[in-house]
């Protein structure tokens, strides 16, 4: 699916194609009293992915938040394909999230939401293009439904589609699984398996040990902000969840 | 460019979700007769105005009442229009596509815009044949004021209805932080409405205006710049 | 006395120079600075107090009455001070994100509304004998009503955010929003009212009233520093009690990575 919106041509040349997808030092969070980060180190390759793993309140998704710059870390610094922190407009082209609210808008159709989320990518598409990613995800003959109708699957599955309309080279996750059927969780793994086939670099955060250890190369592990495990995925027993 | 089609972009989204729910409009359209209707039982629909001689208290107040009843009415629109983001998932989502967060503030404010200007088009007549005002022969005058007073309204309540969409208490909140800025406007868009409908013997209309176009261009200003700051969370 | 008085403004202004020259120069803390212009402040006021209420003559048409007026503007010195502190180092506070400038911004904003609060009470007060009414739709006493309910809001949004930097970033918001309207709405109301009634123009002022007015001017001043750093220290404290709940947890992060 990637190689068709590639075509496009609205993915930037990346300047530097050696630079990690994700290189993060000493990176930590405080929120009020507590710290949510504590000095969390983590280089994501490009084409790599990564399970990012621990009980809820561990600091998964303020990582995650960081990454994508939402969220200034209270210390310590990174950069995202090459580009350092500060520098949004040049991340926010090349990364997608996929987090745990949908980001679409109940009262418009799933046609209507990606072209929206189109424009704001600054991408040219047409009506083909909108339906093919549509098609993608399953969801080609629902796309004239406002989505405020869709199952919390279908709407996961929009997410899938909007996450990657621009065809990023990484991927953020924040609990793709969460509250979904088996169904919906088949399409998720589906498009990490995409996402491998394209070669592109993911975070996955994710309660689903099984499901991480059989899609990810490594396990990032947290616990109360502190990183407990980093290594390949296979050495990542489930220690105390 | 880019910046302008997201602009664009956002405003269309705006209008058009407005348009299939009409969460807004209906709760301002409802609210803007009843306000009108409190007014009359208030002050009375046929106590004497002061000058000239024949005409009511309603009549007289005319101007000053309207823009009591937009600004009330406006507050529902500002607060609806980051509540629609709050629902998708919160600010966050319009901070995640690249390019200059001012275009967001600029779709926003659009779309408030002619949510606001819609709902003015339906409360002035009315407010008109409820009070027996005759402004028929005044529209286009009463049209720039409408536009210039809501521009400096809007301009600022879309950046504090921003500011304030994370809080619980921000219905309180959003009329809290607006309302001291909007002294200019209503001073302003209040003297030349009442110089529109009773007369203009010294002229002094065009003085208004143009102190109304000054404050909605500072205000604009001020608040574009700042905007990006609004809505980190 | 008024040769006294007189010598004894510009040496308090050389004093308050000096001081701030000694700040900037980081020969001297703020807090240090506050403590010497509250010791310095009791006998400028003292002596403030005496010009005014006993040694400057009553007024022509008001008599005795006119007398709080030199509570009544030095007040304003007091909020102008304030607020300033308040945009200006939220203006800083945005920029380098240090919360030591929002805690300057909430000591200025909160000083500010308690000499505004002042100014608008005395205000009140001298209204009531000179126009017979409590409060009159004055331009400038409408003007500093809207301040201050601009910085109340200001207060109570922070009084309902928990979050340090959120808390800090939106107050910080709202402190550049109000003060740079302040302008347009001051031309807003002196229009709005001039049209009702003309300005009263100025009185000849007699000099003994304006050597009692500029004393009690600096020694407000001078409190206006006095409780700003005060009020500085003790939001720090604040942070600090917040960090110290934090030091051994940052103890045990260097002992975990040992």
């Amino acid at each position: 699916m990637n190689q068709s919106r590639q075509a496009l041509g609205t993915s930037p040349q990346p300047t530097d194609t050696n630079a990690p997808a994700v290189d993060a030092r000493q990176l930590s969070k405080r929120y009020g009293r507590t710290w949510a980060l504590r000095r969390v180190d983590l280089r994501v390759e490009r084409g790599e992915l990564l399970g990012l793993l621990g009980p809820n309140g561990s600091g998964k998704t303020t990582l995650l938040r960081i990454l994508s710059t939402l969220t200034r870390p209270t210390f310590g610094a990174f950069s995202i394909l090459g580009e350092p922190a500060r520098s949004r407009s040049a991340i926010l082209p090349r990364i997608g999230v996929l987090a745990d609210q949908a980001y679409m808008y109940g009262e418009l159709t799933a046609r209507e939401n990606l072209r929206f989320a189109g424009v704001m990518y600054g991408l040219d598409l047409d009506e083909d293009s909108l339906l093919e990613a549509l098609a993608g995800v399953g969801l080609a003959k629902v796309a004239g439904r406002e989505i405020r109708t869709f199952s919390s699957g279908m709407r996961k599955r929009l997410s899938l589609a909007r996450a990657t309309l621009h065809d990023p080279e990484l991927v953020l996750m924040d609990e793709p699984y969460g509250a979904l059927d088996v169904e919906g969780m088949a399409w998720v793994d589906r498009f990490v398996t995409e996402l491998r086939a394209a070669n592109r670099a993911a975070i996955i955060a994710t309660h689903e040990v099984d499901r991480a250890k059989r899609l990810c190369d490594r396990a990032l592990r947290l616990d109360a902000g502190r990183v407990t495990y980093a290594g390949p995925i296979d050495g990542y027993e489930v220690a105390a969840e | 460019m880019s910046d302008l089609r997201r602009a664009v972009g956002v405003a269309r989204k705006d209008l058009l979700i407005e348009r299939r729910s009409k969460a807004a409009f209906n709760a301002m359209a409802f609210f803007a007769a009843l306000v009108l209707f409190i007014f009359s039982f208030a002050l009375g629909p046929e106590a004497p105005g002061l000058s000239p001689a024949g005409q009511t208290l309603l009549q007289y107040l005319w101007p000053g009442l309207l823009w009591v009843a937009i600004f009330f009415t406006g507050i529902l629109a500002l607060g609806r229009s980051f509540q629609l983001e709050m629902d998708s998932g919160g600010l966050q989502a319009l901070r995640l596509y690249p390019g200059d967060l001012k275009a967001i503030y600029l779709g926003k404010l659009a779309a408030n815009l002619v949510v606001l200007l819609a709902m003015e088009l339906l409360l002035i007549p009315l407010s008109a044949v409820l009070y027996n005002v005759d402004l028929w022969t005044k529209l286009p005058g009463l049209l720039g004021v409408t536009v210039l007073g809501s521009i400096g309204f809007v301009a600022v309540g879309t950046f504090y209805a921003a500011l304030t969409a994370n809080l619980r208490a921000r219905e309180v909140m959003l009329p809290l932080l607006l309302f001291p800025t909007q002294v200019p406007i209503v001073v302003g868009a209040v003297r030349a409405t009442a110089l529109i409908v009773h007369g203009d013997p010294m002229g002094e209309l065009n003085v208004w205006l143009q102190m109304l176009a000054l404050v909605d261009v500072v205000l604009l200003t001020v608040c574009t710049l700042t905007f990006e700051f609004a809505i980190e969370e | 006395m008024q040769q006294v008085g007189s010598l004894l403004v510009w040496i308090v202004l050389a004093f308050l120079v000096a001081t701030w020259i000694a700040l900037f120069a980081r020969r001297l803390s703020p807090q240090k600075a506050g403590t010497l212009w509250g010791i310095v402040a009791l006998p400028v006021l003292a002596f403030g107090l005496y010009l005014g209420l006993l040694w400057a003559p009553p007024d022509v048409l008001m008599g005795e009455v006119y007398r709080i007026m030199y509570v009544h503007f030095p007040s304003w010195i007091g909020t102008g001070a304030g607020y300033l502190t308040a945009f200006v180092c939220s203006l800083l506070y945005i920029r380098s994100r240090d919360l030591r400038f929002d805690s300057w911004a909430s000591a200025g904003a909160e000083i500010g509304l308690v000499f505004n609060a002042t100014g608008l009470i005395t205000g009140s007060i001298w209204g009531r004998p000179t126009w017979g009414v409590w409060w009159t739709w004055d331009p400038r006493l409408t003007w500093t009503a809207i301040m201050a309910v601009t910085f109340a809001g200001y207060l109570v949004l922070r009084a309902l955010m928990e979050d340090p930097e959120a808390r800090a970033r939106a107050s910080s918001l709202v402190a550049i929003i109000g003060f740079a309207t302040l302008p347009i709405v001051y031309f807003s109301v002196r229009w709005w009212r001039t049209l009702h009634q003309p300005q009263s123009s100025p009185e000849t002022v007699d000099p003994q009233m304006v050597v009692a007015l500029r004393t009690m001017m600096l020694a407000f001043l001078l409190i206006f520093g006095y409780l700003l750093t005060r009020r500085f220290a003790l939001a720090q404290l604040r942070a600090e009690a917040e960090l110290a709940a934090l030091e051994p947890d940052e103890l045990e992060m260097e002992a975990a990575g040992d």
